[in-house]
């Protein structure tokens, strides 16, 4: 496909706990298991999963926030898992990313100004006034006045902050852009107001999106497939209708199932699972989804289940298709 | 009709700052019946926790202070009742849940410890007859293992498990109104799932009162009778919960509700322009009207809109409908 823009393979990434004096024996947090998923120029895709299921620590190990220790990530053809210094820094002109908290990812003692020209500066991409004719072109499309470059973020309402810091995720004119959870932090009319503005700076500029969120009917509006996360692993991929039409996995049923319908007249019981999201240290041998499945078989609780392609670009991973699949 | 079991007239709370008096509540009122579930919805800001709070006369004071309005509990007046009163009613016919259930739990002590306390401070209970409520309460939220739950610190638990704990704690002394402050805000979906669940069980098996201040559309959907929608200290519309999302009245209201995501994918969401108006010098009038698409007549600027009978169990506060209810 000439259209790819990243593909990421079997993406691993185990944090250690303990270890130190008096910690007791070193365990792995396995917050990324074998992860693959790409994304093609333009589009987006929804990485949705409950707390603790790895979503974040994807975006971070794409963007080489964080050292992914095996896997790969081609991006626009290279891999940068094994990039370092400039040709790095030229990778990451072309990948940004916007977070949760407007609050804690813009520095409060540096000017708005500062703050969205800030990439082209550490990029070498600008210097003097065109650094800051460019932040103003940036903040004028997400809607804020010149009047904004010289005020500081507490200056600001969370919207507005939020719009600062897609102003400075574009600045660079990426071809990529993580969205790590971008409204979670918003009122719902606000909320709206930006994922408007994301849409129609995407239709205008063409980079894709990697939309992280917990929230299934943000993911559904924004995105045009959805892949779902669960203790680190991906156990479903799906175009979006697909995926609320057909759900393949048993817990993206359950997902589906717990979300609250703003519609008093479709009320439906939400406990359709019991018990919490197990500890991501001591993983559930066999399928990790066992334990709390409603639909597990015998063979759930010691064999890997098989990736199954229900339909054309629809993945899910559970041994109930297996089993259909091959009588 | 009996009279409600909760209502609240003209309450105003404010708060003192560097800037001056914030009016966070103006002139409030809300009723809630007995056996009904009342939501209580609005943006952040909004005075829905203040209100929620005012009821218990939890207010830190001073900043914030108690300026007129009554909250009649049962027939009596909550703010006249003195400090002894009140602290015997909250606990025991008042109780309360709030967002944040670990900064609602003490580190230091079990679970058991802190929930016997409850119990041995409202009724005359030896130390084994107070853990046998505890335990029978713990299976009422549907905590597996009671026993060694109450042997627990609350660290040891998960976010779902604490806040069961929490509800458990909160109706042990079985009240008549149980006051949840975004109860499910911190929670998972899945988890939140079974937390409502509970609480709807509790709800009709006790005929326990819960007013349920969220700014979740889906969660008032799900689990509410009525609501009332606050915004900028004032409730602006009251109704059955069927009206408000079949026929909201009040402008905000309406885009209250266009602009929650996800009833199809993709397409513009509705977004309520500018944002909320600042509790110091709110705007006169109809708070509402800077960013009210509807606002034309000079009322709209001058004078503050009261609460019009729309429909039975509909009330509305906007000059778009005349005293007879009629738009």
């Amino acid at each position: 496909m000439s259209d790819e823009l990243l593909r990421v393979e079997n993406l691993c990434k185990a944090f250690p706990i303990g270890g130190g004096f008096l910690e007791g024996k070193r365990r792995w947090l396995k917050a990324v298991d074998r992860v693959s998923l790409h994304l093609e120029r333009g589009e987006t895709l929804g990485l949705v999963g409950e707390s603790g299921s790895g979503k974040s620590t994807v975006g971070n190990l794409i963007l080489r926030l964080l050292d992914a220790d095996s896997g790969s990530v081609r991006f626009e053809g290279v891999d940068v898992t094994r990039l370092k210094g400039a040709e790095l820094t030229r990778a990451r002109a072309r990948m940004q990313v916007v977070f949760q908290d407007p609050q804690s990812s813009l520095d409060p003692r540096m000017t708005v100004g500062n703050i969205v020209s800030l990439p082209l500066k550490i990029l070498g991409l600008a210097t003097g006034g065109e650094l800051r004719e460019r932040a103003a072109a940036s903040l004028a499309e997400v809607g804020l006045g010149p009047e904004c470059l010289d005020r500081y973020p507490h200056e600001f309402s969370g919207g507005q902050r939020q719009r600062i810091g897609l102003a400075r995720a574009l600045v660079a004119d990426p071809a990529f852009v993580v969205m790590d959870e971008p409204t979670s932090a918003l009122d719902v009319s606000v909320q709206a107001q930006i994922l408007n503005l994301m849409g129609d700076l995407q239709s205008r500029r063409g980079h894709a999106y990697l939309f992280i969120s917990h929230d299934l009917t943000v993911v559904r509006h924004v995105s045009r497939r959805i892949a779902v996360m669960y203790l680190g692993a991906i156990v479903e991929t799906a175009p979006t209708e697909k995926l609320f039409e057909t759900p393949g996995h048993p817990y993206t049923r359950a997902l589906l199932a717990s979300v609250p319908v703003p519609d008093p007249a479709q009320r439906r019981n939400l406990a359709r699972l019991t018990g919490d999201v197990p500890s991501p240290v001591d993983l559930p041998p066999g399928c990790r989804f066992h334990p709390r499945c409603p639909e597990a078989m015998p063979c759930c609780a010691s064999v890997e289940p098989p990736s199954v392609e229900l339909s054309p670009g629809h993945v899910a991973v559970c041994h109930l298709h297996n089993q259909r699949n091959t009588p | 009709m009996s009279a409600p079991l909760l209502d609240i007239r003209d309450l105003s709370v404010s708060f003192r700052t560097y800037q001056g008096r914030a009016h966070v509540l103006d002139r409030a009122c809300l009723t809630v019946n007995r056996g009904e579930v009342m939501g209580l919805v609005g943006e952040t800001g909004c005075g829905k926790s203040v209100l929620s709070r005012a009821v218990l006369r939890i207010i830190p004071s001073p900043p914030g202070s108690i300026d007129g309005g009554e909250i009649l509990f049962e027939g009596r007046d909550l703010l006249k009742l003195p400090r002894t009163d009140m602290r015997r009613l909250r606990g025991e016919r008042i109780s309360m849940i709030f967002q944040e259930p670990m900064n609602s739990l003490n580190p230091v002590f079990t679970v058991g410890n802190q929930m016997r306390e409850v119990v041995r401070a409202h009724r005359k209970a030896n130390r084994s007859e107070a853990t046998d409520a505890c335990l029978e309460m713990l299976a009422a939220v549907r905590l597996p293992e009671p026993g060694s739950v109450l042997r627990a610190y609350p660290h040891e638990l998960s976010g779902g498990m604490r806040q069961r704990v929490m509800i458990a704690m909160a109706l042990i002394c079985n009240p008549s109104l149980l006051l949840a402050d975004e109860p499910t805000t911190a929670l998972d979906v899945t988890v939140q799932g079974q937390i409502l669940a509970i609480l709807a069980e509790l709800a009709e098996r006790q005929g326990l009162s819960i007013l349920f201040v969220t700014h979740d559309m889906g969660v008032v959907a799900q689990l509410c009778n009525r609501v009332a929608v606050m915004y900028a200290g004032q409730v602006v519309e009251v109704a059955d919960v069927r009206s408000i999302f079949a026929r909201p009245a009040h402008p905000y209201t309406r885009g209250l509700i266009a602009s929650i995501p996800g009833r199809s994918s993709g397409g513009e969401l509705y977004a309520i322009p500018g944002s909320v108006p600042n509790p110091i010098d709110p705007p006169p009038g109809c708070r509402f009207r800077p960013r009210c698409p509807h606002a034309a007549s000079s009322e709209c600027g001058g004078i503050t809109p009261e609460m019009t009978m729309v429909a039975p169990d509909h009330s509305v506060a906007c000059h778009l409908f005349n005293q007879d209810g009629l738009p």
